[in-house]
């Protein structure tokens, strides 16, 4: 099937014409699903290099479900996220010390259209966010990043975290706050203040 | 830092992820490919069902036989019986005969029968 036909097709249905021998299927997969896992990695772990291998394991193991894909039974966004978590955590927790993002790679993290001062103050921004989850426990961390910047609903993170609803509000609601401690006191260091608001 | 920094903060980290590089789109798209030939696309047989089936039987077999390499070796040999009992060479052809001929003497009455034994010879 032609890549632009696929554009409005849902992810579960791609994955069917994958199985089915639809490459480029694969590929209209591949743009939608992974800078999604990779930026949701790259957080959790603060390694790009590390980022990127669980991304495409990911996708290695997406690929490999396919055919046994049950339509109605999970969403692949959803089922993509809960098996980078897991991906995620078995690299957390097997490593002693993690290491922050370095800043050679910074410049990923920014909007190339921004002029070279607010591209700075971005890079600060982003560079202090990072710093900023790596202080939180683990689930709030996980909470926090898909809530707030994968954008996905409670429901959906439930899912993901294999946890209620409910613990969804709270690992949010707590892991914002430390958020928000832990970032204190750099409101003008990160421009906020001459921006106002 | 207030509420709406922190919103602002995690809005504009919403559109700033990074990108793939084109090396990783490769290495993923080839995993794509790989997969759908070696899993998806081969025959059904294969892949399940009675495939499995013969597989498993294959295995149960080889196992029995003291493993997949003594099982090859016992499938060679029948193979070869079966070709040589249907071609018949020439040389496998005269043994044949020799041995058959043999066979045949074997069964040459050597001894008198029982009653050749008893019956007198009479002079006339």
């Amino acid at each position: 099937m032609a890549r632009d036909t696929l554009a409005e097709v849902p992810d579960e249905t791609l994955l069917v014409l994958y199985a089915s021998g639809d490459a480029d299927a694969a590929r209209v997969l591949m743009l939608r699903l992974l800078p999604r896992v990779l930026g949701y990695a790259a957080r959790l772990l603060s390694d790009r290099a590390e980022a990127e291998d669980v991304a495409q394991e990911v996708m290695l193991r997406l690929w490999r479900v396919a055919a046994d894909w049950r339509d109605g039974e999970a969403q692949v966004t959803t089922w993509v996220y809960r098996v980078a978590t897991n991906l995620c955590t078995d690299r957390l927790r097997s490593r002693a010390r993690r290491r922050s993002l370095p800043l050679d790679q910074a410049p990923d993290l920014v909007d190339a259209a921004l002029g070279v001062e607010a591209e700075l103050m971005q890079t600060d921004r982003m560079a202090a966010l990072q710093g900023a989850l790596d202080q939180l426990p683990e689930r709030q961390r996980q909470a926090v990043i898909l809530r707030h910047i994968e954008g996905l609903t409670n429901p959906q993170i439930a899912l993901v975290m294999d946890v209620g609803v409910e613990a969804v509000e709270s690992l949010t609601a707590r892991g914002k706050r430390a958020l928000g401690a832990a970032l204190s006191g750099r409101r003008a260091l990160l421009g906020y203040e001459d921006e106002g608001g | 830092m207030t509420d709406h920094d922190l919103d602002r903060l995690l809005d504009a980290a919403r559109g700033a992820g990074p990108v793939p590089s084109d090396e990783l789109m490769s290495r993923v798209m080839a995993d794509a490919v790989t997969v759908q030939r070696t899993v998806h696309l081969r025959p059904a047989a294969v892949r399940g069902g009675q495939g499995h089936r013969v597989q498993r039987w294959l295995h149960r077999l080889a196992v029995a036989f003291g493993g997949a390499g003594a099982l090859a070796g016992v499938g060679s040999a029948m193979v070869a019986g079966v070709f040589i009992g249907i071609v018949q060479p020439a040389p496998v052809a005269a043994l044949a005969s020799v041995l058959l001929a043999q066979s045949q003497l074997g069964s040459v009455d050597l001894y008198p029968s029982e009653v050749a034994f008893w019956e007198v010879p009479q002079n006339d």
